[in-house]
């Protein structure tokens, strides 16, 4: 017989655990507003194109931060990249197509000439760079002339801190990426027995220049000492030096008041350029202090599919369709990296691919995975990628009009453009379908900025890097965009998985890369916000629009910004230098030597380290 | 933390970890044993037990090449629990079985917890009430000599700690050579430099090895823990020999105090050296004959009086009824043990814990001289001279057989056990180390043309030769003026026997004069300065007085008090032999500049004994002993306060390192700073041996030489992540003090050729200019070069420390061609 007593506690304890479990629920569903975009209104900003700092020649003598550019500033190449990199970094770019166009003013001379040797007339400007030199304006050749052009010219030589050519092209294994010079570290892009072949995609022919002892290298080729000594007798005792003499790629040299770098290879062609070049300006100086837009996205594309399409295949690789795939196969495998490396997924939705079979996308499916988007915090976007058989135009109007009918008050603030041309975009975002786009998301060209407005005040952005690939040359452009400017953008595309063409395109194969290369590269990056495409967005704005000034008393540095809107971000790197502490700012350790500084006020002040202050001193240093 | 903070926790540290080795496991293992003996003889046979078992175990376990923390550690436990259980009578299967019988009850629940942790919180606290309260009882008892040891304590820290707080350096040129055979005994290679008295680098690795304590931190702040317990032993060795209570202090309060003695007497107290740290055996090791001599011959009284009085008490039977039992016993053994006399029974001991006793105090005698052996040579010689004042004092006793045999057994097997691991590695192969060779020249006689020849020359650097030569750990100096001296006197001796025939007492008086003459100058120059006439003649005094009083009280039948007056005067007077040495003629054993330390050392002693023999003398019969106490503390209070008004107390010594301040300070950061063996210093020379244990070290002339000579051609390269360079933008004159005139580095040196010299002498003078300026010319121009990877680490007006930091996949080439 049960009690009185114990039949009420037994249904009051009954109560409290349904209570405890429904509660959470009903809280969770009616807190959900999945209908709404919660980055809507928490990633807007007031800057447009019209705000995009451009730095006049005024400011370029209070700032101090002005280059010079010999080369076409308007090919796809390094002229692309130096353009860009200009205005990341808020310099001002003077860009001449001679060496004799450019006089420097000695009251306001350039940090830096940048020179792209096919525009250089090897007979009469060498001596003028000299003349530079002379003046302390450091040289930076983008690229270098032809190695028969080096071996006949001697002040060339010297210049750029070149002791001997031991040949005039050389296969090397790989490439040694030197520590301090960009983020992540010291790499090695040499394939081991681990590695698919496919993964070394760098240029590994170019001439081999031995650097002279005054020079610093910061990239050079690898090669088997065998095979260093069939071409290279080294002095006894010179085993500890083997790396100064391997074939030079990226170094730099002390010539008379300035420096010069040089860049043995076609780094600086690509985006992958900038920041090799922000972190030659850093070796110019103590240390260098840039505004940066801190943005880690990663962008699933054409998920979720929201009809159950080419579902033969799905039955026959999944033994289920292609719904169930995605719910039950690629959603935790998608959360679960994401979560793993705290990324902030942005999705961008694909109603349907085919609009001839009859299958039609299912609005309880969209709102399944519109309640899962709100709760981890995911961006949904739209995305552009169609079949060619398909009319975009028929396309656009049948997922908006179904978007719109599921979700009328969902704002899509990304778009994905997929394969639709430029000018479809532009169209589509002429006709008002996506007024309240504000980015354009677009796969990565090596000859397109990174970021850019386009399409009035529509931002574009570019995938950086392939979830399900990263060969060295990526890696070698992530770390360098991840210097400059401390963004990446994650693509992930599911769409192979829904229509496979071949076995790579299951989705083992696939999330195993993908798991794999998320967990492993971006590791050193953790510091850096993850964001959603719209939060990315805002970053980016404000990241274009500000402009600041910086001066260095003692150990303090001092930051004024412009155009200040809620918070800007910039890296400090220093030589080894460490921040006591900040005011109007925020401060994370990168790495030894690099500092990520959140300012939320417009002036920041940061004190780095007394250069002497040693853990012992003496008793009357106190005082 | 400042330097000043972390050198006297340091200080604290160290004295922590000596004095656990040298009194609190001793004094635990042994008290029970030696409690009837006096505190100061305690501490001697604390200081002697400790010091041994220290030198002993390293030698033993360097021999077999197995020497770390983790077998010292155990060697050090194991044998001394072993030890502590045998003497102390404990059980420790039946203290397992007890404990572990207590757990189970615990583990199976006949108590709880809480009651468990009641128990041990009792007992904690319980012994912490009894160590208080004896503590307490202690201090009370002897709260006078408390607070004059304090005071003693005090002043040391005063006179000798200060300049720790002032220069970090080493302050002797042949610390480095010490520091590099401590830093090899680390690696089991004892006698790295060859054959060499190793007891005090055995107990400097003790402690770096056991208690983790750097070696160049030992090396520098070691000398003032030494100190202390050089002070201590000689305090408790007069505490001994004096009958007074007080009167001790005043020969050491004068010795620490007061500003009389010349510098030559003090000033290598501010360096951690082994002959210093071998005086602290000498005393004890005349403690112990004292004490053999003392004691048997009570034995032989008592011994005497028990058979006297069972004589006649066998005779006077009736007078003294026996007991059967004693009867018996008295037919058996033929001797008379017990029974006599209720009072005296106790007191007689027998035979075999008399030998016993007689074997530990001649042992106790061997283990200290052996120990002034294993620390320096000299110090065994003066502990020698002392032996033969001590033959002197009691040479109505030494000259028995059964005494005579006995001291001299225990005498050689001092040695043979001091000197047996140096045997042992020579006869492994191990060639003698210079010096040594040099000094058993000195001894067989060979050198001693040299040194008399040698010794105008040195008239007047002898300071700074002295600092010189240390490098090779030698100790070549001779006898300063003497040497001079001694030629004129010989001299003019010679004329006066040519012109006038003397007769033989006046030849007697006439060398006696001329031997006073000569040990009055040497005294002048070493030991009293000529600014106190009156401690000069007190010197003297002091001496004769002593020996005069002692027949006094030979003849008032205070036989071992007068043999220890005689003894001492008698020593002192050996000492003034050697002090005056070159000056008579004589081998120089050792350097007079050398034996002043030790003269002043035990002339504190002599005066201690002069006040208290005097006391004696007056206060000595009355049976009230508080009456000489009280008279004593009045004495030494009255002496302490005329001193002080006289205005003779002196002011703490200066000693300046030869290195700079700011290179300890860099080099203690870097080591802080950095892992070990990821960084390189590149300096003058002393930073070698310091950090060996924690990084690399180039040479500041090698790599100039390398710059210069292979820089053309070839790489040179440092291959740590860090190198630091050391420059001293005021080069030090090493061994001088800073004048504040000394020239600063110059482009005009940095021209001049790199100095052919080699060994220290390239980094003396203006040779020391000329390879700082080079390389901060080089500095210069390197960091033009390399602006973001060269920094300032330290910089002062007279120093400064460059770090480069360098990635390792491409090591700088430090040969850097200027002009390309």
């Amino acid at each position: 017989m049960v009690s009185r007593r114990n039949f009420f506690a037994i249904t009051l304890i009954m109560l409290v655990v349904v209570f405890m479990f429904l509660i959470p629920e009903v809280v969770k569903t009616r807190v959900n507003n999945y209908g709404q975009n919660e980055y809507e209104d928490s990633a807007a900003t007031r800057f447009t194109s019209a705000s995009v700092r451009i730095v006049s020649e005024d400011d370029a003598i209070d700032s101090s931060r002005f280059v010079v550019y010999i080369g076409d500033e308007e090919d796809d190449a390094t002229g692309n990249v130096v353009k860009q990199w200009a205005v990341y970094s808020k310099r001002r770019l003077q860009s001449v197509h001679s060496v004799k166009e450019f006089q420097p003013n000695p009251r306001n001379l350039p940090e830096a000439v940048l020179i792209d040797s096919a525009f250089l007339n090897m007979r009469e400007d060498i001596s003028v760079l000299a003349g530079y030199a002379d003046l302390g304006i450091n040289l930076i050749f983008c690229n270098l002339p032809d190695v028969t052009e080096v071996s006949k010219n001697p002040k060339l030589r010297q210049i750029l801190g070149i002791n001997a050519i031991i040949r005039d092209s050389i296969r090397v294994e790989g490439i040694r990426l030197m520590d301090g010079f960009l983020l992540g570290g010291i790499k090695e892009y040499i394939l081991d027995e681990t590695m698919e072949k496919t993964q070394q995609d760098m240029d590994l022919v170019m001439p081999w220049y031995r650097i002279s002892g005054g020079a610093k290298m910061y990239m050079h080729g690898m090669m088997e000492d065998e095979e260093m000594e069939k071409y290279y007798m080294m002095p006894k005792g010179d085993l500890i030096t083997k790396n100064q003499n391997l074939p030079a790629v990226v170094w730099r040299n002390k010539y008379r008041n300035a420096m010069t770098f040089a860049v043995n290879a076609d780094y600086l062609s690509g985006n992958g350029g900038i920041g090799i070049l922000s972190a030659m300006m850093l070796e110019m100086k103590d240390y260098d202090i840039y505004p940066v837009i801190n943005a880690q996205n990663m962008v699933v594309l054409n998920f979720p599919d929201l009809a159950n399409e080419n579902q033969a295949e799905m039955m026959k690789r999944y033994s289920q369709p292609l719904e169930a795939v995605f719910r039950d196969v690629v959603w935790p495998g998608l959360v679960s990296v994401a979560q793993q490396n705290d990324y902030k997924m942005t999705c961008m939705l694909t109603p349907q691919m085919d609009y001839e079979d009859g299958v039609e996308p299912e609005a309880n499916v969209l709102v399944y995975y519109m309640k899962l988007f709100q709760e981890q915090n995911i961006e949904g976007g739209f995305s552009g990628t169609h079949t060619e058989e398909v009319n975009l135009s028929k396309k656009l109007n049948r997922d908006m009009s179904f978007l719109k009918k599921v979700m009328p008050d969902y704002a899509i603030l990304s778009l994905y453009q997929g394969n639709m041309k430029d000018e479809e975009v532009e169209g589509a975002l002429k006709q008002g379908r996506f007024d309240q786009v504000r980015t354009v998301f677009s796969d990565y060209k090596d000859s397109e900025p990174l970021v850019s407005y386009e399409w009035n005040s529509v931002l574009r952005q570019t995938g950086i890097s392939d979830g399900y690939s990263h060969t060295f040359s990526e890696n070698l452009r992530m770390l360098s965009i991840q210097t400059a400017l401390g963004y990446s953008n994650i693509q992930i595309d599911v769409n192979p998985i829904a229509h496979p063409v071949d076995d790579e395109d299951s989705w083992e194969k696939l999330s195993r890369k993908f798991a794999g290369n998320t967990s492993t590269y971006w590791r050193r990056f953790r510091k850096f916000a993850k964001t959603t495409l719209a939060e990315s967005n805002a970053r980016i704005r404000r990241f274009l629009a500000l402009d600041y000034k910086q001066k260095r008393e003692g150990n303090v540095i001092s930051v004024k910004i412009s155009d200040f809107e809620k918070e800007a971000f910039f890296i400090l790197r220093t030589h080894g230098e460490d921040i006591r502490q900040a005011t109007g700012a925020e401060f994370e350790k990168i790495e030894d030597g690099a500092f990520l500084i959140t300012a939320t006020e417009a002036n920041v002040k940061l004190e780095l380290e007394e250069a002497q202050d040693r853990y012992y001193y003496f008793a009357e240093d106190e005082f | 933390m400042s330097m000043e903070v972390l050198t006297i926790i340091q200080v604290a540290g160290i004295l922590t970890a000596y004095l656990t080795m040298t009194f609190v496991l001793p004094a635990i293992l042994l008290y029970r044993k030696i409690q009837n003996l006096r505190f100061c003889e305690r501490f001697m046979v604390y200081q002697m037990v400790g010091n041994f078992y220290m030198m002993n175990l390293v030698s033993v376990l360097e021999l077999l090449h197995i020497s770390n923390r983790v077998t010292l550690i155990l060697f050090t436990i194991f044998p001394w629990a072993a030890i502590y259980i045998v003497l102390h009578k404990k059980k420790p299967v039946d203290m397992l079985h007890g404990g572990f019988d207590y757990l189970e009850r615990l583990a199976g629940g006949q108590f709880g917890v809480r009651l468990f942790l009641r128990r041990v919180r009792g007992e904690i606290w319980r012994l912490l009430k009894k160590a208080v309260c004896a503590l307490f009882r202690h201090i009370r008892a002897n709260i006078i000599d408390i607070l004059l040891v304090a005071a003693l304590t005090a002043g040391l820290c005063y006179v000798y700690g200060t300049n720790l707080l002032a220069y970090f350096g080493y302050c002797e040129s042949d610390l480095p050579v010490h520091n590099y055979w401590v830093n090899y005994l680390g690696k089991n290679r004892m006698f790295v430099a060859g054959v060499y008295p190793f007891g005090f680098h055995c107990v400097i690795y003790y402690l770096h090895e056991v208690f983790a304590i750097p070696t160049y931190v030992l090396f520098r702040v070691f000398c003032f823990v030494q100190n202390l317990m050089i002070h201590y032993v000689l305090l408790a060795f007069i505490k001994y020999c004096c009958k007074s209570k007080y009167a001790p202090y005043a020969g050491v309060f004068a010795y620490v105090f007061l500003g009389i003695f010349g510098e030559n007497t003090y000033i290598r107290y501010f360096s951690s050296l082994p002959q210093e740290f071998g005086m602290i055996f000498i005393l004890p090791s005349i403690y112990f004959l004292f004490v053999f001599f003392e004691k048997k011959k009570k034995r032989e009284m008592d011994k005497r009086n028990a058979k006297a009085e069972l004589e006649t008490a066998v005779e006077d039977e009736e007078m003294m009824p026996l007991s059967e039992e004693s009867l018996i016993r008295i037919e058996e053994d033929g001797i008379v043990k017990t029974e006599l006399k209720a009072e005296g029974e106790e007191s007689v001991k027998t035979d075999v814990e008399a030998r016993k006793e007689e074997f530990w105090i001649l042992a106790g005698f061997a283990i200290s001289f052996g120990m002034t052996l294993s620390a320096h040579f000299y110090d065994t010689m003066i502990a020698g001279l002392l032996c033969i004042g001590v033959a002197c004092g009691y040479c109505f006793r030494l000259f028995r057989p059964k005494y005579l045999g006995k001291v001299m057994l225990a005498g050689i097997l001092s040695i043979v056990i001091a000197i047996l691991p140096m045997v042992i590695a020579f006869l492994m192969g191990t060639p003698l180390q210079g010096s040594l060779g040099w000094g058993m020249k000195v001894i067989s006689g060979e050198n001693n043309k040299e040194v008399i020849q040698t010794v105008p020359a040195q008239d007047d650097s002898e300071g700074t030769q002295e600092d010189a030569t240390g490098q090779n750990g030698t100790d070549q100096t001779a006898g300063g003026t003497d040497g001079a001296t001694m030629d004129g006197t010989d001299a003019s001796t010679g004329q006066g026997v040519a012109s006038h025939q003397k007769s033989f007492p006046e030849k007697i008086v006439s060398k006696i004069q001329s031997a006073v003459a000569a040990f009055w100058g040497a005294m002048k120059i070493y030991i009293i300065l000529d600014s106190y006439p009156f401690f000069q003649m007190l010197l003297i005094g002091s001496i004769v007085f002593l020996a005069v009083i002692s027949l006094l009280f030979f003849v008032v039948r205070q036989t071992d008090y007068a043999a220890r007056c005689l003894s001492l005067s008698a020593g002192m007077v050996a000492l003034s032999v050697l002090q005056a040495s070159s000056r008579l003629g004589l081998p120089t054993l050792m350097d007079a500049i050398r034996t002043c330390i030790f003269y002043a050392y035990v002339l504190a002693a002599v005066w201690s004994l002069c006040v208290d023999s005097v006391l004696q003398l007056f206060l000595g019969r009355f049976k009230k002993k508080w009456i000489l106490h009280t008279a004593s503390l009045a004495v030494l209070a009255t002496i302490v306060i005329s001193c002080y008004f006289q205005g003779w107390f002196r002011t703490p010594p200066v000693r300046q390192a030869l290195q700079t301040n700011e290179a300890i300070l860099c080099l203690t950061n870097i080591i802080h700073d950095n892992k070990d063996f990821t960084w390189t210093i590149c300096s003058a020379n002393d930073e070698l041996r310091m950090g060996e244990d924690y990084g690399y070290h180039h040479e500041v002339h090698t790599f100039l030489k390398d710059l210069e000579r292979k820089g053309r051609t070839h790489s040179i390269t440092i291959p740590t992540s860090k190198v630091y360079f050391f420059i001293e933008k005021i080069p030090i004159m090493y061994g001088r003090a800073y004048r504040g005139d000394e020239p600063e580095i110059d482009k005009i040196y940095a021209q001049e050729p790199l100095p052919a010299s080699s060994g220290i002498f390239m980094y003396q003078g203006v040779n020391r200019l000329i390879e700082m300026s080079k390389l901060y010319e080089w500095a210069q121009e390197f960091a033009k070069l390399y602006p973001t990877d060269v920094k300032v680490y330290y910089e002062s007006d007279n120093f400064v420390c460059y770090c480069v930091e360098q990635d390792l996949y491409r090591p700088f080439n430090f040969a850097i061609d200027v002009g390309e």
